[in-house]
């Protein structure tokens, strides 16, 4: 990766031009921040799939092919297909509500939504357990009709979905107050149902805001380890996500099988980043676009 | 269509936006809601076309009722000061939304047809494949007109359509408007807080204050006639004095005015207003009643001379004189003169401090 300090200003802004800091500082700046970048975040992907890689390749896809990495890809691929677009619409419908309308607890709601982010997410799995374990307020109720939820798949859907809750609201919530609500008033106005406003005007103007807040619901999904290891009661080859494989193996000394699967992990959040950085830059030039349209 | 507006009242938590309000606006009227900002005109604009819900009163139009009606069903066309233009959309697509999204749409040759006449109407023809980041705010504003027309509108509700632009673009935008009211057959009410577009857009002016309606009227009645000290002061220019009531009339200075009609008893304080060109101005010394006052400061504006004055109370009073009566009167900085106002108004009371327009 260059370092390029002496970046020339951008066409669009002409303040890049008044610079006081002394070539020295710029360069300490810089080279502190890329070393702190590689240090904690470069280094970590380089070890993980050295060590990935470290019996060589024919080891590393017999580790990801092995029936029980397969099937923890499979877990959880299939809980994010689900926790995903359920959170996509919870997010879309309180992000609408809180951005449009006035009411009261509003504000109560906006840190109900916040509530994940700021509970440690191997407490969010116990409360389900506290709910819905054996010992659990819905336990004896549960068992009777036979129903499964701790230990099983619908206890891991439900543990992911709390913790991955804020990120399509949290995402949309200001860019729709930014946006106000006079479009949709003139399109009520001029004939259109609440579904075509919303078809036709809200979301085309949250597309970009929505595709990114899926895209780091999905990875945090894929990813979350503590609440989902609470609930899921490691069962191998049934109940083990792809973190909690990961973690199965390493303790089984198996640190070429672990690396291999937390590889694929680690791709996901490489593709979630090239993904979020082609969305800002698409952005960007809008913006800038903006910029010069108004300016004469 | 006839809009009636019945004893309407709206309020926001604390807030009373609308007290108690009756308007009738006729059809093919234009109509402006003229008012500082709070006064409750953007409320009771909204009111109109349903975006608001009163707590309690009505508004009909045509004689049928129409306070429960959704703004789908009211017929109204909206201009928001900011467009409000769907950013997401292109310009034919933004003046075609509001018969896309019809029941009956009608087929796509049609709606091409009458978009393209639209954009004709607002001079707007050959920008169809932009979007909304790419126009100038006056072509914006004409972009959000042939929207809300495109539906064909009984009412045209405006909401400071002009405010965000600048002076030049504005008063053309005016004009173009008043003219294109004229055509059509519509009726329009716009909101506004800047006087001298209430007055030159208006059939009528409706002056707003604190959620109250203070005067109706043709915008010469307005003007010459303000029937309350707050329309007095917000529109045009205005010297207040204060006085007092001794027998039956207002002193002021060596001048007494005759009542006419205002009920204030003896002893009582009264405010006297009259405009800075409706006045006569004399050198001290030839003596004529009036208000005693020293020349401050003069400034050309053109084909008048604006003339900051001090009572003696040190009052500032404000004169406005055509050229060629100030040449002849050939004053100058610290000159003594003696102000004669020609048509004052008397209001009981002191008067509150001016509103800021």
């Amino acid at each position: 990766m260059a370092a390029v300090p002496h970046r020339p200003p951008l066409k669009a802004a002409g303040h890049f031009t008044h610079r006081r800091e002394s070539v020295f500082t710029r360069w300490v700046l810089t080279g502190l921040a890329l070393a702190f970048v590689a240090a904690f975040l470069l280094l970590p992907l380089v070890i993980v799939f050295a060590l990935a890689l470290e019996k060589g390749v024919a080891f590393y896809f017999e580790a990801i092919v092995e029936p029980d990495a397969l099937a923890s890809v499979r877990l959880t691929l299939l809980v994010a297909a689900i926790s995903v677009p359920l959170n996509t619409v919870f997010g879309l419908a309180a992000a609408w509500c809180i951005a449009k309308f006035e009411f009261r607890g509003k504000n109560a709601l906006i840190a109900l939504i916040d509530l994940p982010f700021s509970v440690s997410p191997v407490i969010s799995g116990l409360v389900f357990v506290l709910l819905f374990g054996l010992q659990g307020w819905f336990g004896t109720w549960l068992r009777a009709h036979d129903v499964e939820i701790i230990f099983a798949v619908p206890g891991i859907v439900l543990a992911t979905m709390f913790v991955t809750f804020p990120f399509v609201a949290r995402e949309l919530i200001p860019l729709m107050e930014e946006q106000g609500r006079e479009e949709e008033e003139v399109a009520h106005s001029l004939g259109a149902n609440g579904w075509q406003i919303f078809r036709r005007v809200t979301l085309p103007n949250v597309k970009w805001g929505l595709l990114y807040g899926v895209l780091l619901c999905n990875a945090r999904a894929m990813g979350e380890f503590g609440a989902v290891s609470v609930v899921s009661g490691h069962i191998r080859g049934e109940t083990n996500t792809m973190p909690l494989h990961v973690e199965i193996l390493y303790n089984e000394y198996n640190f070429a099988g672990a690396f291999a699967v937390a590889s694929l992990l680690a791709l996901l959040a490489v593709v979630t980043l090239i993904a979020k950085s082609a969305l800002e830059w698409r952005e960007g030039r809008a913006a800038v676009a903006r910029l010069k349209a108004i300016s004469p | 269509m006839k809009i009636e507006i019945k004893s309407l009242s709206k309020s926001f938590g604390a807030f009373r936006a609308l007290r108690d309000i009756d308007l009738t606006i006729e059809s093919g009227e234009l109509v402006t809601l003229l008012g500082p900002s709070g006064s409750g005109k953007t409320t009771l604009l909204r009111t109109i076309g349903g975006l608001e819900s009163p707590d309690s009163g009505s508004v009909w139009f045509d004689g049928h009722d129409a306070t429960e009606r959704s703004a789908r069903d009211r017929r109204v066309g909206f201009v928001f000061q900011h467009y409000a233009l769907f950013r997401n959309m292109s310009v034919f697509d933004n003046v075609a939304f509001g018969l896309h999204v019809r029941p009956d749409r009608p087929p796509k040759k049609e709606i091409a047809e009458r978009v393209d006449r639209l954009l004709a109407l607002v001079q707007m023809r050959g920008f169809e494949r932009r979007r909304p980041a790419q126009l100038s705010g006056g072509q914006r504003q004409r972009v959000a007109l042939a929207r809300a027309l495109a539906v064909e509108p009984k009412v045209l509700l405006l909401d400071e359509p002009f405010g965000a632009l600048d002076a030049q673009v504005r008063r053309e935008l005016r004009r173009w408007l008043r003219h294109l009211h004229d055509e059509m057959n519509v009726t329009g009410v716009f909101v506004t807080h800047d006087q001298d577009e209430a007055l030159e857009v208006a059939d009528r002016v409706v002056v707003m204050n604190k959620g109250t309606i203070e005067q109706v009227g043709v915008p010469m009645e307005i003007y010459d006639k303000p029937a309350t000290p707050f329309v007095y002061q917000f529109i045009g220019n205005v010297n207040r004095v204060p006085c007092v009531i001794a027998d039956g009339e207002a002193r002021l200075g060596t001048l007494a005015i005759p009542l006419n009609g205002v009920d204030a008893p003896d002893g009582a304080h009264a405010t006297v207003f009259f405009r800075p060109h409706d006045l006569k101005l004399v050198q001290t010394g030839s003596g004529t009643n009036g208000i005693a006052a020293t020349v401050r400061h003069i400034s050309v504006l053109g084909a008048n001379v604006r003339i900051d004055l001090a009572a003696d109370d040190d009052l500032p009073l404000e004169a406005e004189l055509p050229r060629t009566q100030f040449d002849e009167l050939t004053l100058k900085q610290g000159d003594r003169v003696v102000v004669i106002p020609n048509d004052p108004k008397i209001f009981p009371g002191t008067a509150p401090a001016a509103p800021v327009p």
